[in-house]
């Protein structure tokens, strides 16, 4: 109680110290939170990529199918390797992929997003064997299509 | 005239700043709890990509699809359908679709991670098998 009757709490420096602690609170949920969103979103990216990645792998296959399909009417039509080879190249799509041809090799890409490519390779077996099996799979790589670009912004150098 | 600093404050300046700290408190606590449900629905979708993953995988490479998917955890549950309980809270249900060509099979699989009702994420998986391949 004061002189003139007021009811009256020594609160100067407590107070000061409650609010400084509420705002160190404050600030520790504030980067609490900005740490937990920048996980959900690294979480859900990753989440994107592998889903991505299985899609075109998916399509992959299906382009095989096709692809496995189509030699083996090639195959059929054929009466010599030469001719089986001849019928090969003029397979100019399977699935949802372009085929390319280099020699006996067949290359089918599949754009994974995210600047990557998944690269599917076969190599053509030749008209004797190819009743029991068209193709090898030589290659299934996912590829970076991002080129590194020289830069004069940072330079590391070896102690 | 001597001045002093007080320390000393009235009953409503008091009750003043017991509200503003309870205020304050209240935000704090709802920062964190946000903070803490964002993080645990990313681990959560962590977790769901790793065993969607594991799945396709096995749909993508194993020799023998049926045995695989029984070692994982898997159980049939109808005729293609396929369901893995890791825990209380996850359910993994694998769809598998088969076609037959004249020359091999596409198996296609459909992956579903499941949080109660909610969809956390669909995947999706092949393997073409070609027929003189599998009897080998």
């Amino acid at each position: 109680m004061s002189e003139k009757g007021q009811v009256r709490a020594g609160l100067g420096i407590p107070s000061m110290v409650l609010v400084l602690l509420v705002l160190c609170l404050a600030m520790l949920g504030v980067l609490s939170l900005i740490s937990a969103r920048n996980d959900a979103a690294l979480a859900e990216r990753h989440t994107e990529l592998t889903c991505r990645y299985y899609e075109v792998a998916t399509q992959a296959q299906v382009a095989l199918a096709a692809l496995d399909q189509q030699m083996t009417e090639a195959w059929q039509a054929s009466q010599s390797d030469e001719m089986y080879e001849a019928l090969c190249l003029d397979i100019a799509s399977a699935g949802a992929s372009q085929v390319e041809w280099q020699g006996t090799t067949a290359k089918l890409s599949f754009d994974a997003g995210f600047d990557r490519v998944l690269v599917v390779e076969v190599e053509r077996e030749d008209w004797n064997h190819a009743a029991e099996k068209r193709f090898v799979v030589t290659k299934h790589v996912l590829e970076d299509v991002l080129e590194w670009e020289q830069t004069d912004g940072l330079i590391l150098m070896g102690v | 005239m001597k001045q002093r600093f007080s320390s000393h404050t009235t009953l409503i300046e008091l009750a003043a700043a017991l509200l503003c700290f309870l205020l304050a408190s209240v935000t704090v606590l709802g920062l964190f709890s946000k903070a803490y449900t964002i993080s645990r629905n990313g681990r959560l979708l962590n977790r769901a990509t790793i065993f969607a993953q594991d799945c396709a995988e096995v749909v993508a490479g194993a020799a023998d699809l049926e045995e695989a998917l029984q070692q994982l955890g898997y159980e049939p549950v109808e005729d293609g359908v396929w369901r893995y309980r890791p825990d209380a809270e996850l359910m993994v249900l694998l769809r598998l679709n088969t076609e037959q060509t004249e020359v091999g099979s596409l198996v296609s699989g459909k992956i579903s991670v499941m949080r109660e009702e909610e969809v956390l994420l669909e995947m999706e998986t092949a393997r073409y098998n070609n027929k003189e391949v599998i009897h080998s």
